[in-house]
């Protein structure tokens, strides 16, 4: 029987009268992968930092391998041996994989480096674990999968004993992340280490953990051996029976294909662009949520980016309601009411020093100025309106970055209905975000298509996402897309995958 | 006003956390504006006089300037490192209008349009090149300060129109007309910064450059707009020197200018890295750095020893503002990480 590694009991945290953590336990098995899901906003990143010597708590005791300890930095809880891999990537681009893993422990006599010796421990240590690399490559130019991988690995051979995933998953692709839950499962077995993922996606808790711990306004509400524990029951103990409750009544119903469609206010007809499209078309129309998927490569993003005029439009025809259309730059689509949310959240989703208001009046400045003088308490009124109707926590007043990444997200689509868009292109509208926000914001998309008659094209690497918010489905291939419409009440993940695997083309649209 | 106002935060205050009142980031470099003043102002009684106010004000309007516009190209993520240069180059070339008999009123236009130029064609090499700012300035720094030289033949130009004074020595309401021009210009400044969509869409660029795109916002027209500001307020500059002297120097400007300017912005809390500053900060900046020259030349102290002492005060300032970063609960690595992205981003543009 595992042994326990790391015991944490009562932990408290308060920022200002907030309090954050109200006396969690936690308790982490050697040999054992550890899920930790809750909401957004649970406590899960300030346990996480806790841990990792991060955030210093205001209460309870750690005991690691049976002694108590307190970290005062970082630094000091990784030479106790918890690593952490975070969302954003801490290796070193410039660098390559073998100066990465031996960074601050280099191999060397008399202050000369031991190549030789340090390339054949990186290969040696790549190799065990499933990488296909020599060490010497740039970091740069790696794939994020085989980076996280290299973080992990790099945290093994400075000997964790703890090692810490913060939502692992979210930037890989289906046969990464079970790759990924394979490997992790078989490091925690073999060099005896205790894992913690935090992860959104139940599948994957289901697929990789031996216990999970639902965190719930930082109250443990859940703590139980995977076995033992229904998917329903995780769910409903992230997101509270009550607000589950709530947005069954709320949203409006799914997949009610009305019998007469409108005529299509988005066409394309045989597009390709020079990088990455040949050959698409399709049709989107008012009140319609449209889903695209497809595998990485596939050209889903770069279809919006198409779509947006970041990309050029190499060939084909695009008609916007019965005019060509065939924008130049995001300010030509968005004059024609196409908006767009970005993927890349972080990297260029929002200003991170302005607000939350600031953010969302900066596209539609123009509607609420006079002679280039803005009427910043209308445009501001306005912004505060519908950042409200998306039930935004957090404060709306404070730099944006400080914002949960859920309630980031929302307040991206609060600016994106400020645009009083026609046609809505949203890519991964959901990722990295909790169960309860994603069901909130789907029921949102809902209801926009529903009662405000916006055409929205969702692009989306989860197949229970695409399912749950979209009336049907379009398939991307290697830059192709017939066009061709699979109704979601029919589909489910498995035949979703299958059909954007399957190497014929579809008949393509008339 | 009043009503609207009320009006407005009724409906903030229900729902959503409320707006706090903070104090302006500005509040330590202010502070310390006062402490630096009391002090010299106790060490002598000259420095206490009207008279020596205004002349401090005087002096200072120039780097004033400068730093004005410096503000606008650092809130981008920019920098010019070439006005300085223009400062010569403008001040030459009002000069040689005026000694062809171009009437002053008309010289001085001219030149401002020439200056403005000079910073539009940074922005469009720097916009549609692709090259960084630091390179494309630094550059047409060399290539201003040689034409100053070029078309002068480096000798000074005296200057004839004796109405051209009013711009340099002339008094309105015993304020020196510098003075008047730099409380002008600030003005405009920080209401263009603060309450106008181009202002928005500065602070935009510098905190996001790729999310402004997508937001909408027109990158090039923006970046040509600040450096074009910048050029501005660099030919002001050089007319108000030429004014002050009555000769046209063809090295006026490339002394402590440019080194005075950046720091003033610095020091009044513009971030170098973009998006982060106000007009405010950058003026206080400014007098501050005009308080410290005025009052060591009144105490005799050397001059060698200003640029020391200012970037001393420079230091001091970065260092305070970090820790303030920090303090607000953005922790230092991801201030650092920030940083990172925004040199990262201006590569790729």
């Amino acid at each position: 029987m595992a042994e326990e590694r790391l015991v944490a009991q009562g932990i408290v945290k308060r920022y200002g009268s907030a309090t954050v953590l109200h006396g969690v336990a936690l308790t982490l098995r050697s040999g054992e992968v550890h899920g930790l899901v809750g909401h957004n906003g649970a406590g899960k990143s300030t346990l996480l930092k806790v841990l990792a010597g991060a955030v210093a708590p205001d209460g309870g005791t750690i005991l690691l391998d049976g002694r108590p300890v307190s970290f005062a930095s970082p630094a000091a809880a990784t030479a106790a041996g918890i690593a952490c891999v975070f969302q954003e990537l801490s290796l070193l681009e410039n660098l390559t994989v073998t100066q990465n893993l031996f960074l601050a422990r280099e191999i060397a006599s008399a202050g000369i480096l031991d190549k030789q010796a340090m390339r054949e421990t990186a290969r040696r240590e790549l190799a065990a674990n499933g990488l296909n690399l020599t060490g010497d490559e740039k970091v740069a130019n790696l794939p994020v999968a085989q980076r996280q991988m290299i973080e992990i690995i790099g945290a093994l051979a400075r000997n964790a004993r703890v090692i810490l995933l913060d939502e692992p998953t979210t930037a890989l692709e289906r046969g990464q992340i079970d790759r990924l839950v394979e490997t992790l499962r078989r490091i925690a077995r073999e060099r005896d280490v205790a894992i913690v993922i935090v992860d959104h996606k139940l599948d994957e808790i289901f697929a990789v953990c031996d216990h999970v711990t639902a965190l719930m306004d930082g109250r443990v509400v859940l703590d139980a051996p995977i076995a033992t524990v229904s998917h329903e029951a995780v769910v409903e103990s992230i997101i509270g029976q009550q607000e589950a409750a709530r947005l069954q009544a709320q949203a409006p119903a799914v997949h009610a294909t009305a019998a007469a469609k409108p005529s299509p206010i988005l066409t394309a007809r045989g597009v390709g662009a020079p990088r990455g499209l040949r050959d698409v078309s399709l049709d989107l129309a008012p009140g319609e949520v449209l889903g695209l998927y497809g595998l990485a490569g596939s050209g889903r993003s770069r279809l919006l980016r198409t779509l947006y005029g970041l990309e050029p439009v190499g060939h084909g025809t695009m008609r916007l309601r019965d005019r060509p259309y065939r924008p130049q730059s995001p300010r030509a689509a968005m004059r024609e009411a196409v908006v767009f949310v970005s993927e890349e959240r972080k990297a260029n989703g929002f200003i991170p020093d302005f607000d939350a208001i600031r953010n969302c009046t900066l596209p539609v400045l123009r509607r609420h100025a006079w002679g280039g003088v803005i009427r910043r308490q209308e445009a501001e009124q306005e912004a505060i309106g519908v950042l409200e109707r998306l039930r935004v926590r957090g404060d709306i007043h404070a730099p944006m970055s400080r914002l949960s990444g859920g309630n980031q997200q929302k307040a991206l689509l609060a600016k994106a209905v400020l645009q009083r868009p026609q046609v809505l292109l949203l890519d991964e509208p959901t990722k990295g975000i909790d169960v309860g926000t994603k069901a909130e914001i789907h029921a949102f998309i809902r209801s926009l298509a529903a009662q405000s008659g916006v055409a929205v094209l969702v692009v989306s690497t989860e197949e229970e996402e695409l399912l749950a918010v979209c009336d049907e489905v379009i398939i991307m291939q290697r830059g192709r897309c017939s066009g061709r419409r699979h109704e979601a009440a029919r589909l489910d993940s498995t035949t979703l995958r299958r059909l954007a695997l399957e190497t014929t083309p579809e008949p393509v649209l008339a | 006003m009043m009503k609207e106002g009320q009006a407005v935060s009724s409906v903030t205050e229900k729902p959503v956390a409320r707006k706090r009142w903070k104090l302006p980031d500005e509040t330590g470099i202010l502070g310390m504006l006062i402490v630096v003043f009391v002090i010299f102002c106790a060490m002598s009684p000259n420095m206490r006089t009207l008279s020596n106010g205004l002349v401090l004000l005087l002096n200072g309007a120039v780097i004033g300037l400068l730093a004005l516009g410096q503000t606008f190209v650092l809130l981008i993520g920019g920098i010019d490192l070439s006005t300085g240069a223009n400062i010569a180059f403008m001040g030459v070339l009002v000069s040689l209008l005026m000694a062809h008999g171009v009437f002053w009123p008309l010289a001085v236009l001219l030149t401002l349009a020439a200056g403005t130029l000079m910073g539009v064609v940074n922005g469009i090499i720097i916009q549609y090149f692709r090259v960084p700012p630091f390179i494309v300035t630094f550059s047409t720094m060399g290539v201003m300060s040689s034409l100053a030289l070029i078309i002068t033949g480096a000798n000074s130009i005296s200057i004839t129109q004796p109405g051209f004074a009013f711009i340099g020595q002339g008094l309105v309401g015993g304020v020196p007309v510098p003075v008047l021009i730099l409380a002008a210009m600030a003005i405009l400044a920080g209401l263009l910064l603060s309450k106008t969509i181009l202002g928005t869409h500065i602070y935009a660029t510098g905190g996001n450059r790729e999310a402004a795109r997508l937001a909408g916002v027109n990158i090039t027209t923006t970046t040509i707009t600040v450096y074009a500001v910048s050029g501005l307020c660099a030919s002001l500059g050089g007319i108000i020197d030429t004014g002050r002297l009555m000769v046209g120097f063809p090295t006026t400007g490339l002394g402590d200018e440019l080194f005075f300017s950046i720091a003033a912005a610095v020091i009044g809390g513009v971030s170098l890295f973009g998006g982060v500053g106000r007009v405010q900060g950058a003026m206080i900046g400014a007098v501050l750095i005009a308080v410290v020259s005025d009052g060591m030349n009144v105490l005799n102290v050397s001059s060698y020893w200003q640029s020391l002492v200012i970037g001393v005060i420079v230091l001091i300032a970065v260092i305070f503002d970090t820790y303030r970063r920090r303090s607000a609960g953005v922790p230092l690595s991801e201030t650092l990480r920030s940083l990172l992205r925004t040199h990262g981003m201006r590569r790729t543009g």
